[in-house]
């Protein structure tokens, strides 16, 4: 049996110590985020969340939101001071920190800022058929398309009005992708614009992978902020996924991501402590977005587009879930699930948040591990 | 006495019962003048009690209030208040729906076509009962005229042009039918609204038409509601429409 060289196991002995130190800082400031949340009231709102009316959720709230500023924050201090590499870490954080501020900024939303109307599609064409001045129609006809696209985006949003709206997200987001995009594409090597194939060897796509990246981003980001709905759901599954991307970078070499994943590990690990039910505080959009944009782009860097699905799993459920009820509603006019996503469903069926919880944990560990292992060859 | 299936008078039952809380009629829903797009067909008018009463539990949990605990006429304002109920068109394309599954097996999506363009067929493929409305049924290649001797369960009674400006098409279900040698009472069933019903009184029930051996359908007595003549509102729309007619889907 092959026994590791002592730079070997330095090197992991060093990626837990930054893993442990992240643990660490997380901790040190969870006080004082708490205290911030707490002190602004920073917290979910019944107004614009249906969901607290479903048995077992009532106690919700008043949580506050927006606790995964303390991963966000560790994660960034961390890696400034420790990581800071242009190579490998400057778009990570950069992705994520993006990504952070847009959640943020829909949380505040949510909560300070009135329900913000725009114009729809249908009322943009009215307005074209109907308004005295030429001119003024000709105006509303060249915005026809951003109409179409914000009524669009706004099919999957599920707070219509209230915080940033669906296609500003979408915008963001777009921008978020596409610099990891041109940082993949242009900055990396060319080793990266092939797309690995486990088992088999490399796919050259050429420039399609600018769009697949950026699809890739945006859509993991999006459903890990859709899993963000339950005490501990989205924390607890992020765990597992940023230990197997800290293990899978080291293994391949990247010391400079496998500490990034590792803080990212340590931080999580405080930060679920606290969110378990009853939780003391909810990730919110500042959080969700941000590690689902850093999973995503680090999963990325290392090449391993291909076991995303498997080390984002319930995450990717989570999304699709949406994507089915809403193609179920629009096609063919009837419910798929009780309610969307899918772990509300479980809800609306009786199962208590800790078992829904549990076996959502247990799953996405499985395939986790079976990511890992497909990742290897 | 001729009747419908055991399966269409269990769907009827349905809607005059909804399987929801203590149960409740269903009331009647047009979605003209929301207008949703898109949406599920419970929220247009156009869903089976099972959707409507799933809908229903579900808009419940949003607004925390609790079905268990309601009286039958709260229950009602409250699908009434949530936009739940069914329209004309809709309750028939169910009970026709489980009349042809029960009868000669297929569904009545496969039997009604609609005759309104390319771009509707394919949105009829989707979402049958939302794009099958009264002019789809009485339409002559889906439908056909018959006389009034040779009604049977399961015929309808269309109606077109009526109500305000004549823009308003309407359609009964016929769901009984009792024949002497003089005389024929038509039992119907329909989701309708009448103006004295006011915001909550609408919905799901039945009528009957009770005519003599060779009488025009206008001449018969209509009895709604223990209303008769001009009281009944169902037969004033019935005296002011463009034009009346007892049919019977081609596939039946």
């Amino acid at each position: 049996m092959a026994q590791f060289s002592s730079a070997q196991i330095s090197a992991v002995s060093h990626i837990i110590g930054f893993g442990l130190l992240g643990l660490v800082l997380a901790l040190i400031i969870t006080p004082f985020i708490s205290k911030l949340l707490y002190h602004f009231k920073i917290w979910r709102r019944d107004t614009y969340d249906p969901t607290l009316g479903i048995e077992g959720r009532k106690g919700k709230v008043n949580t506050p939101i927006m606790g995964g500023l303390i991963v966000v924050l560790t994660i960034t201090v961390l890696t400034f001071f420790f990581n800071w590499d242009r190579q490998f870490t400057w778009v990570p954080i950069g992705g994520m920190l993006i990504s952070a501020v847009l959640g943020g900024f829909d949380d505040i939303f949510s909560i300070f800022v009135k329900k913000r109307r725009t114009r729809s599609f249908r009322q943009t064409l009215v307005l074209v058929k109907v308004h005295k001045n030429i001119f003024v129609r000709l105006g509303y006809a060249l915005t026809l398309p951003w109409a179409f696209f914000r009524d669009a985006a706004s099919t999957f949003g599920s707070k219509r009005g209230i915080g940033v709206h669906a296609y500003e997200k979408l915008l963001l987001q777009l921008i978020a992708g596409g610099v990891t995009a041109w940082w993949i594409y242009t900055k990396l090597g060319e080793t990266w614009k092939e797309i690995h194939i486990p088992f088999d060897g490399f796919l050259n796509i050429g420039v399609w992978i600018i769009p697949v990246i950026i699809l890739i981003v945006i859509f993991t980001a999006n459903a890990v902020n859709i899993s963000d709905g339950m005490d501990g759901l989205a924390g607890g599954m992020l765990i597992p996924t940023f230990s197997a991307l800290t293990f899978l970078s080291a293994i391949f070499g990247y010391q400079e991501l496998a500490i990034l994943n590792a803080v990212t590990t340590g931080a999580l690990v405080t930060y679920t402590f606290f969110n378990v039910k009853p939780a003391k505080f909810q990730m919110g959009d500042v959080g969700s977005l941000a590690l689902g944009t850093l999973l995503a782009i680090n999963a990325l860097a290392i090449n391993s587009m291909l076991i995303l699905p498997f080390i984002a799993f319930m995450f990717y459920v989570e999304a699709i879930s949406v994507i089915i009820q809403v193609g179920g509603r629009v096609l063919f006019g009837t419910r798929v699930f009780k309610m969307a996503p899918l772990h509300h469903h479980f809800e609306m069926l009786g199962w208590s948040e800790e078992k829904t919880i549990m076996r959502f944990w247990v799953i996405h560990l499985a395939f986790v591990l079976i990511g890992v292992w497909i990742g290897l060859h | 006495m001729e009747t419908l299936s055991e399966n269409t008078l269990a769907v009827i039952e349905k809607y005059l019962h909804l399987p929801l809380g203590i149960g409740c009629q269903t009331p009647y829903f047009n979605n003209r003048r929301k207008r949703v797009r898109g949406g599920l067909r419970a929220l247009v008018g156009k869903g089976t009690p099972e959707e409507i009463s799933e809908e229903a539990e579900i808009l419940s949990v949003k607004d925390r209030v609790s079905i268990k605990n309601m009286s039958e006429k709260t229950l009602k304002e409250f699908l009434v208040d949530e936009n739940l109920g069914i329209d004309c068109s809709g309750f028939a394309y169910h009970i026709l729906d489980a009349e042809a599954q029960a009868r000669i097996g297929k569904k009545l999506r496969n039997i009604v076509k609609t005759y309104k363009g390319f771009e509707r067929k394919i949105i009829h493929k989707f979402r049958p009962a939302e794009n099958t409305g009264v002019s789809t049924f009485s339409n002559e290649k889906n439908s056909i005229e018959i006389d009034i001797e040779n009604t049977r369960p399961a015929d309808f009674i269309s109606i077109i042009g009526t109500g305000i400006d004549r823009k308003y098409n309407h359609m009964l279900i016929v769901e009984n039918v009792e024949k002497t040698a003089t005389s024929i009472k038509i039992i119907y069933i329909h989701s309708y609204a009448w103006p004295e019903d006011g915001a909550y009184g609408h919905g799901v029930r039945r009528g009957e038409i009770n005519l003599k051996s060779g009488q025009n359908i206008l001449d018969g007595i209509w009895t709604e509601k223990e209303k008769t003549g001009k009281n009944n509102f169902t037969f004033f729309s019935v005296q002011n429409a463009q034009s009346v007619s007892l049919r019977r889907l081609r596939a039946f």
